[in-house]
């Protein structure tokens, strides 16, 4: 994974392959989930718990709000504003390093791991019921 | 300048959010956030295009030569 994502990091930008090189996991994520088939358990608790999440939940719609109001403001200043930059903006000074991006891409990826871990779970806590 | 900095300050308190709500379990972590979306389909198709968003914006769209 390291190794690919070295590679995958290495290609120049708005190129075909490196088009191709991003493709490859979102193709391999996008396989295992849409073939999760997660049972669908009724729970009397559900609605109480989906409200109680819900104000659970200010402090990532506060950070959210903040970043969505940076962003349009950058945004509506051209985009590439030196006094008012996007996070695209920000972020590409970071990825100037390989090392750097190679390090994101990773992250990335183990996102997309983290995407994928639950639907392997479920399948094969499924395939050993069968078995059993 | 200063708005770089905003953007720091966020992705810090982004951090300690997480790592607040892992401890105390006051408000919903990432993690907790993202399960709770993924669980029904429409919720993993929407997640898996933010996460393929992310991937060809920052690694296939990428500027070699930044302000």
């Amino acid at each position: 994974m390291t190794g690919y994502g070295w590679w995958a990091t290495s290609t120049h930008p708005f190129t075909f392959v490196a088009y191709v090189a991003v493709a490859i996991p979102v193709l391999i994520c996008a396989g295992f989930l849409t073939r999760r088939h997660s049972p669908t358990v009724p729970d009397p608790a559900a609605s109480a718990e989906r409200e109680s999440a819900l104000t659970r939940l200010w402090p990532w719609l506060l950070l959210a709000l903040v970043a969505v109001a940076l962003e349009s403001t950058g945004l509506a200043l051209g985009g590439r504003s030196r006094d008012f930059p996007t996070l695209s903006t920000v972020i590409d000074q970071a990825l100037v390093s390989h090392v750097v991006r190679w390090l994101l891409f990773c992250l990335w990826l183990g996102v997309g791991a983290w995407f994928v871990r639950p639907a392997a779970h479920w399948r094969a806590s499924r395939r050993s019921r069968e078995a059993g | 300048m200063l708005v770089a900095l905003l953007w720091l300050l966020l992705a810090v308190a982004s951090a300690a959010f997480e790592i607040g709500a892992r401890r105390s379990h006051r408000w919903l972590s990432l993690a907790e956030l993202g399960s709770r979306i993924s669980s029904h389909w429409i919720g993993r198709f929407v997640l898996l295009l933010c996460w393929a968003f992310v991937g060809w914006h920052l690694f296939s769209r990428y500027s070699r030569h930044p302000l």
